[in-house]
């Protein structure tokens, strides 16, 4: 215990409990959208079709840094512009048509670069740990533009999710609404999986909205137990996994099946 | 149409479809303010195809659509729709209140909740006698139960034009004569325009002003007699004896 407070005092671990916080409210917030609207798996898409855009940038020889949230942005317009083309309704197509071709192009450059390309591997699966300063301020940086996002469109995009054709009665555009659930997803895609990496992120997506599907009395409260179960694991993840001596994701992850098998 | 009654709806050579199908042709009518108009038509005639290329829920091919004269984007606070399937919100936790008040929103940006929504939301789920599931969960209803909930839903703004896709193919024999008394009120009181789709002869013959019959083109438009029973004939492709259906051939006529 006196270990872990002391642990607590270094800049690393607080950079990592404050990004986990902020990645935790963003998950906790966006899933209940995502999971409603039946494509909990864009998460795991963006995540997934990213490894293209890594690939293709080391073989270019690109600064990753600056790639990869604007490319993450692009593919998540993409999967949106897929749907209201060519698969009206399901989400989940353009989804795996984005996820696949990504890791295809991703695959494909990789074996193009010759040498061993650690920084992919790091990219993809995060470390907690290794979080700069600067990353720590994006994560904040996008929670408090999703907040306000979420304050103004949230009631319409809640709406848009229930019940699309009566939300376009009423005059919504629901098509720069989904647009905008996609955008919002793909950004705190890129702020988690810098710490976190895929496997969490698609689990911190899906898992707390779940768990608050089930036990929520109504929408509001959807969406604040889904945070507060998402926060939750994040923390008690990271410290369970400095107590133990294991790697975050795991505790994390333990976590939210904890949470699941539970509630 | 007599002077001075002002025109509520007005369809112009509409045509709409989805994708490169196009499902009707050519639709014109247009609506008195304060009038009933029943519409039948066979399955897959494309009735509710209708109604969502008027709401623009699907792009219209051609045609115009005007609600008091305006383009229908001007006039949404105005417009109820109660859709015909209830398969909404599938897997969200969200009360029958929740589900109303949506009934309200009319912005993407819409920070906050209109004052009076709770006031509203109760008022129209008294109307149709389910204020009782106002924190029910939406989606552990029955059937018909969440068809008078989206009926509540459309009525919550106090619209001025009214669409309904098969408001009571599930609803029960009281709620629907409740209904029917709530729409006539309505109409009476605030002299609404209502749209209903119905295959329900029985029903049609006695609360509507209007009756239309659809088949991918509009086939009759009028206030029923002779020439009704044979468009039906006509949309249907077989002869439909409308007394075994509980409408006299005219009684259309003799209600008015
Ligand atoms: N989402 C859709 N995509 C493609 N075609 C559709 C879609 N919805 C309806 N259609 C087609 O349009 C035609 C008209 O359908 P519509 O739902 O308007 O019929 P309807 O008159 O309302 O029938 P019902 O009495 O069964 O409600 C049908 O042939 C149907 O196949
Ligand atoms: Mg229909």
């Amino acid at each position: 215990m006196q270990e872990l407070f002391y642990l607590c005092q270094t800049p690393l671990v607080r950079y990592a409990i404050s990004a986990l916080i902020a990645g935790g409210v963003l998950a906790g917030l966006l899933g209940p959208l995502v999971f409603m609207k039946r494509i909990g798996l864009v998460s795991a898409g963006i995540s997934h079709s990213l490894l293209g855009v890594v690939g293709v940038g080391l073989l270019l020889g690109w600064n990753l840094n600056y790639l990869v949230m604007p490319s993450a942005v692009i593919l998540a317009v993409l999967m949106g512009f897929i749907e209201r083309r060519a698969s009206r309704g399901y989400g989940e197509v353009s989804i795996a048509l984005v996820w696949s071709v990504g890791m295809a192009v991703g695959v494909l450059a990789m074996s193009k670069v010759k040498t061993y390309a650690p920084s992919a591997m790091s990219y993809l699966f995060g470390s907690v740990f290794l979080l700069r300063k600067s990353d720590v301020v994006l994560s904040w940086l996008v929670l408090g533009f999703s907040l306000i996002v979420l304050m103004l469109f949230g009631r319409s995009m809640t709406m848009s999710v229930v019940d699309e054709e009566f939300a376009m009665a009423q005059g919504l555009n629901s098509a720069f609404l989904y647009y905008l659930l996609l955008v919002l997803s793909a950004l705190t895609v890129v702020v988690l999986l810098k710490s976190l990496g895929i496997i969490l992120t698609i689990a911190l997506f899906l898992v707390p909205a779940a768990i608050a599907a089930r036990r929520a009395r109504n929408l509001c409260q959807m969406f604040l137990l889904s945070s507060l179960f998402s926060v939750l694991s994040c923390i008690l993840g990271l410290f369970g996994s400095l107590w133990l001596d294991v790697p975050v994701s795991v505790g994390v992850v333990f976590c939210l099946l904890a949470f699941y098998l539970i509630f | 149409m007599k002077n001075g009654e002002k025109i509520s709806v007005e369809v112009r050579d509409l045509w709409a479809g989805y994708g490169k199908r196009i499902v009707i042709e050519g639709i014109s009518f247009s609506l008195t303010e304060g009038r009933f108009l029943g519409i039948i038509g066979p399955n897959g005639a494309g009735k509710s195809t209708l109604f969502k290329a008027m709401l623009g829920i699907i792009p219209k091919v051609k045609g115009e659509v005007k609600v008091f004269g305006k383009d229908i984007d001007l006039v949404r606070e105005e417009i109820g729709y109660v859709p015909q399937s209830v398969e909404v919100a599938w897997f969200a936790p969200i009360t029958v209140a929740e589900v109303v008040s949506h009934g309200l929103i009319h912005n993407e940006i819409f920070p906050f909740p209109p004052t009076q929504w709770r006031m509203k939301v109760k008022e129209a789920l008294d109307l149709l006698g389910i204020g009782h599931l106002w924190s029910e969960r939406y989606y552990s209803l029955s059937v018909g139960q969440k068809q008078r909930v989206l009926i509540a839903r459309a009525l919550v703004k106090a619209p001025k034009v009214l669409f309904l896709d098969e408001p009571t193919a599930s609803v029960d024999e009281l709620a629907e004569e409740n209904l029917f008394y709530v729409l006539n009120r309505l109409k009476q009181e605030r002299g609404i325009t209502i749209l209903m789709i119905s295959h329900d002869i029985g029903v049609l013959s006695r609360f509507v002003d209007e009756i239309a019959c659809l088949n991918r083109r509009l086939i009759y438009h009028g206030d029923g007699g002779e020439e009704f029973a044979s468009s039906l004939n006509q949309a249907y492709g077989c002869p439909i004896d409308l007394i075994a259906h509980g409408m006299p051939h005219r009684v259309l006529k003799e209600h008015k």
